[in-house]
């Protein structure tokens, strides 16, 4: 079928369009708001699959390869990298670190998130102010923030030992201890992200109609039992959102720990291993592409697979 | 003459003037270069002409402290090059190798670069980067470099980049006032490591709560990556180790899983925990020498530099780092290179040797307190201006050097080394437990075998 006019291309596309509505059973208007759409919304998807679905797509690829930066040869090898995963130390190591990590930053971001929002609902002076300071940690940037605290835990000159030595604690070596350096690490965490969980379960918060209230407190329900019989269980879309936000951004936990591990005064590498660490370890100091890719993959589906634990956990509630 | 389609057409008279005008361009652009003094220069020059036109380069480094002294060099090369440009990009070392390892693969680098050899030869093995061109090659081997050095930058018989500095020969700083208030002579540093702990043990300084608060000896003990494990093979290499040692048939194994491993940990343990003249709570580093919070310090020439800054009214001195069996230190050529998608190869080699020549050299100690690394160059007044440069220029007979294996894999074992390493330091059970020591670096020694067996490179003896 060729079209060799304006006018014939008029009604190949007349024909067209009008094949379409059938196979598709919509009106012409219909069609039409289709296009004008989907051309709208093109450019925006184009954009998504460059930057976006294709890379991840070209790490699943390359996940399957000795793909090192800069040797010519990289050779198929299957599900070789996965095999090496599994028997790699540092791996494992930065996995049980990584998962520590995140236990301790979701429970402790949410619980805090939860009271700060609980207080700063109340009808307290000032309340405005109080959200504005803390959420102030989560506009700042990570780097800066992260030098920062890399002195405030500084043995010697940190403010923390010297707020802690009015109360006759000797020196703490925070980020040189093995036994504190992860409790440091956290520590700095929940503080960054506990203003962005507050804020969050905050609006969760004020969305829930007062009527029930009310209606409690002539059946005579007082503070606590009000809380847990009506604040947890309509806050939970609100909580189930923040735990899984909050899991995701722990698990691709980086910025924190690449800059408190760099330099002399630093926390110990090793022993604040965490996955994504190791993936740029591997990936842009060792060039070892394929395994960092495997190891990429593997974070990508623990954290699916927790958050459709999440989801199943908490959906008969929620619903 | 209007053709079909609306598309102007030419006649072949108009061709011809087209032709005609085209040639007459030609030879009043001859004539005009002649006039300009083209002509006078010889035909086959050495000389590198950057010409009429500009010439804009692009410089990768992985120093950001010797940034000053390329841009210095690229202002003295314009007054001799008018026209010449060069743009400078600095980042730390590692993030450098990360960026030129990806870039240069893909032709999208920059027209010269300096990096460290562990990624220059994974280049090289894949003719990503081409080899000197003969002038550069000849002019590197013509006797201004140590034969080590230019073994160094020698890959399978071709000679890759043109040495500008030492990345490497450390020496041992020590604080003179405080060997003067400690009963220690200024004048005769420790020569072994018994005498470097002995004195380390009289300059550390405890408080009342018997707290460390001024270290004997800073060493590296935190952190991560290959520094780490660096330090720790200038005790290992004394003693008679290494990271890792090549075998006849020109493989690889750990070099440390042995007495000199072993006493290189002990040295460490006994400094932290037995005689207490350091501790990870302490400051450490260039930091710790140039606020005088240490006494000694193992470091590279660029502690000078930073001295000249930031602690000017610190009395020091540089000595050789002690002996054991072995006396010696590490030496890093550290390189420029042109790469292969090079706008103006030759503009970008001839800067290149001009950044090597004796007054740059003498420019870049001055400039970033690293040290030069041409060997046909007088120190003369560098080091009558500071003499604390002896210990890095003058290389004393019986005093030898080791050098970074050509192994891309090095960074990935010292960097996993590094972490175990750092994780004994703090682990005080290893205290005159000569069992304990020989465990860790047992199985600190098969990781690293076990890095070089994935890469292809492992062989034992």
């Amino acid at each position: 079928m060729g079209v060799t006019s304006a006018g014939g291309e008029l009604r190949y596309d007349a024909a067209l369009s009008a094949w379409i509505c059938r196979r598709l059973r919509i009106s012409r208007v219909t069609l039409a708001t289709y296009v004008f759409c989907y051309t709208g919304l093109a450019p925006i998807l184009l954009v998504y699959w460059i930057l976006r679905l294709q890379p991840i797509g070209r790490t699943f690829y390359l996940s399957f390869y000795d793909w090192h930066l800069i040797r010519p040869l990289k050779p198929f090898v299957g599900l070789g990298n996965y095999q090496d995963l599994l028997q790699d130390q540092n791996f494992l190591g930065a996995l049980r670190n990584t998962t520590v990590f995140a236990v301790f930053v979701v429970t402790i971001s949410v619980v805090l998130g939860l009271a700060l929002a609980v207080m700063l609902s109340g009808k307290l002076r000032l309340t405005g102010v109080y959200q504005a300071i803390y959420f102030v940690p989560v506009i700042m940037p990570m780097v800066p923030m992260a030098i920062a605290w890399k002195w405030i835990f500084d043995a010697r000159y940190g403010i923390l030992n010297y707020f802690l030595s009015w109360f006759g604690v000797q020196p703490i070596g925070w980020l040189t201890s093995p036994d504190m350096a992860m409790a440091a690490i956290i520590i700095m965490s929940v503080w960054k992200v506990l203003g962005y969980n507050m804020v969050l379960l905050l609006v969760g918060l004020q969305s829930i109609p007062t009527i029930y209230y009310e209606a409690a407190s002539i059946d005579g329900a007082a503070g606590w039992a009000k809380f847990r019989r009506i604040t947890l269980p309509l806050l939970e879309p609100i909580i189930l959102f923040v735990i899984i936000v909050s899991t995701i951004n722990a698990y691709n936990v980086f910025t924190q720990v690449y800059v408190m591990t760099q330099g002399s005064q630093a926390a110990p590498g090793g022993l604040l291993r965490v996955l994504v660490f190791d993936i740029y370890q591997n990936g842009f100091q060792f060039f070892k592409m394929g395994f960092a890719s495997a190891e990429a993959v593997v974070l990508t589906i623990i954290v699916i697979v927790l958050t459709l634990i999440q989801f199943r956990v908490m959906r008969p509630s929620v619903e | 003459m209007i053709g079909r389609g609306g598309r102007e057409r030419r006649t072949p008279a108009a061709r011809r003037i087209t032709r005609r005008a085209f040639l007459k361009a030609g030879g009043v652009a001859g004539v005009t270069a002649a006039a300009s003094g083209w002509q006078l220069q010889p035909l086959l020059s050495p000389q590198i002409t950057v010409g009429a036109s500009p010439v804009t380069l692009n410089y990768w480094t992985g120093y950001p402290e010797i940034e000053p002294f390329i841009k210095k060099a690229a202002e003295e090369y314009a007054k001799t090059h008018p026209g010449f440009r060069l743009e400078t990009l600095s980042s730390t070392l590692r993030e450098m190798e990360a960026k030129v390892s990806a870039a240069i693969p893909a032709d999208s680098g920059p027209d010269i670069f300096d990096i460290s050899r562990t990624i220059t030869i994974g280049l090289s093995d894949a003719d990503l980067l081409p080899p000197n061109p003969p002038k550069v090659a000849a002019f590197v081997k013509s006797g201004v470099y140590d034969q080590a050095v230019v073994d160094w930058i020698t890959w399978k018989g071709k000679t890759y980049g043109i040495p500008m500095m030492d990345g490497g020969r450390e020496n041992l700083y020590y604080n003179t006032k405080m060997f003067t208030e400690a009963g220690l002579d200024p004048n005769k540093p420790p020569a072994t490591f018994d005498e470097l702990m002995a004195a380390a043990r009289k300059l550390a300084k405890y408080d009342s709560s018997k707290n460390l608060i001024r270290s004997g000896l800073s060493l590296r003990l935190s952190g991560q990556g290959s520094g780490v494990a660096d330090k720790f093979d200038f005790i290992a290499y004394a003693y008679g180790g290494y990271t890792i040692v090549q075998t006849k048939a020109g493989k690889w194994h750990n070099g440390y899983d042995n007495e000199a491993g072993r006493q290189a940990l002990k040295f460490y343990i006994d400094a932290v925990h037995k005689y207490h003249v350091d501790d990870p709570k302490l400051r450490h580093d260039a930091d710790a020498f140039v606020s005088q919070q240490t006494a000694m310090l193992m470091r590279e020439s660029w502690v000078i530099g930073e001295l000249k800054t930031k602690g000017p009214d610190v009395l020091y001195n540089t000595a050789p780092i002690p002996r054991a069996k072995r006396w010696g230190a590490n030496t890093w050529p550290y390189c420029i290179y042109v790469t292969r998608t090079s706008k103006s190869p030759d503009i970008a080699w001839d800067f290149a040797q001009f950044m090597v020549s004796p007054a740059m050299q003498v420019e870049l100690i001055k400039t970033s307190g690293w040290t030069a690394i041409r060997k046909d160059v007088d120190w003369g007044p560098i080091l009558r201006e500071t003499p604390q440069y002896k210990a890095f220029l003058v290389w004393p007979k019986g005093r030898g050097f080791f050098e970074e294996p050509p192994v891309p894999a090095f960074v990935e074992v010292q960097s996993k080394m590094a972490d175990r390493l750092v994780a004994a330091y703090m682990d005080k059970s290893l205290v005159d437990n000569p069992d304990g020591i020989a465990k860790t670096i047992h199985a600190t020694a098969v990781e690293t075998d076990n890095i070089l067996k994935k890469a292809g490179v492992y062989g034992a003896d």
